[in-house]
């Protein structure tokens, strides 16, 4: 997640409920490919939302009571700082706001 | 489409013609009842039939009245606004894009951030949808197709995020500590 991101997080903790992004938080790190117990996830669609180099299609996270999340994952990312493969789950965006 | 989008709204404001079985909307039995049949025991057909599909009833005035369960009134009603919005859809995207108005797109206006590519894409799963949506009398999948889209257009509408989409990781990007971990985190 960007660092531009950090205190949109924080606020989704404080605005969601800890519960609700935990759940989100449980699902992007451990099973982000596949549907969430809680919440909804979509997969974006058309051209632009397509995956790219190993990263999946765009996907939608609606958070139970509030807001939503957009993000990509790569089941064996090799770039960054590690160098190493491993699984990589990438924020695009964070909205608090409701629909 | 424009065909079978008349053909909804057809069938929504007049008496279905016989033999048309879009949405089942036929009677069991083709009889149509009179406001007097509701006195006497033909009320359990009546009822019956309006139950599984559809029950006229012929007033005094010579005007034909229809009896159908209350969740296919709501699909043929849903139905009609999603092939209105297709119609809406379709109307705008016969303009060329630089005589396009949002307004051409009706309830769909933030389908403008679409490009011609995506308008594409999305015109024909819509089309799609609306023929699924007959035949199953549920608008849900299809809710669920344009429900994407317009999350799809929300996100196009961001270029901070967008720029994002496909890019790899880099030094302004931090790893997220789970809520647990946030709020066992000291004060500062």
């Amino acid at each position: 997640m960007s660092k531009s991101m950090w205190k949109q997080w924080e606020n989704a903790v404080s605005q969601a409920g800890d519960q609700n992004v935990q759940q989100l938080w449980n699902h992007l790190a451990y099973r982000p490919d596949q549907l969430p117990l809680l919440g909804s996830v979509t997969r974006l669609k058309g051209g632009h939302m397509k995956g790219k180099e190993g990263w999946s299609d765009v996907h939608h996270y609606e958070i139970t009571g509030a807001g939503r999340i957009n993000y990509q994952f790569h089941p064996d990312y090799a770039g960054g700082a590690q160098g190493d493969k491993h699984a990589v789950v990438k924020v695009t965006s964070i909205d608090m706001s409701s629909h | 489409m424009l065909r079978m989008s008349a053909t909804i709204v057809g069938m929504i404001l007049a008496v279905p013609v016989k033999g048309d079985n879009i949405m089942a909307v036929t009677t069991r039995s083709g009889r149509t009842y009179q406001p007097t049949d509701l006195t006497t025991a033909k009320r359990r057909d009546f009822i019956e039939e309006a139950r599984v599909g559809v029950a006229r009833l012929r007033n005094s005035d010579g005007e034909t009245l229809v009896a159908l369960p209350e969740r296919d009134l709501n699909a043929l009603v849903e139905l009609r606004d999603h092939a209105l919005a297709f119609l809406s859809l379709e109307n705008a995207m016969s303009r060329a894009r630089e005589d396009r108005r949002s307004t051409d797109f009706g309830e769909l206006a933030w389908a403008t951030a679409l490009d011609d590519d995506d308008l594409a894409e999305f015109r024909a799963e819509f089309a799609d949808g609306l023929a699924s949506a007959l035949a199953e009398r549920s608008v849900a999948r299809l809710d669920k197709t344009i429900h994407a889209w317009r999350l799809t257009s929300d996100l196009l509408r961001d270029p901070v995020a967008m720029a994002r989409v496909n890019a790899g990781v880099d030094e302004d990007d931090v790893e997220v500590s789970s809520p647990t971990e946030i709020a066992n985190e000291p004060a500062v």
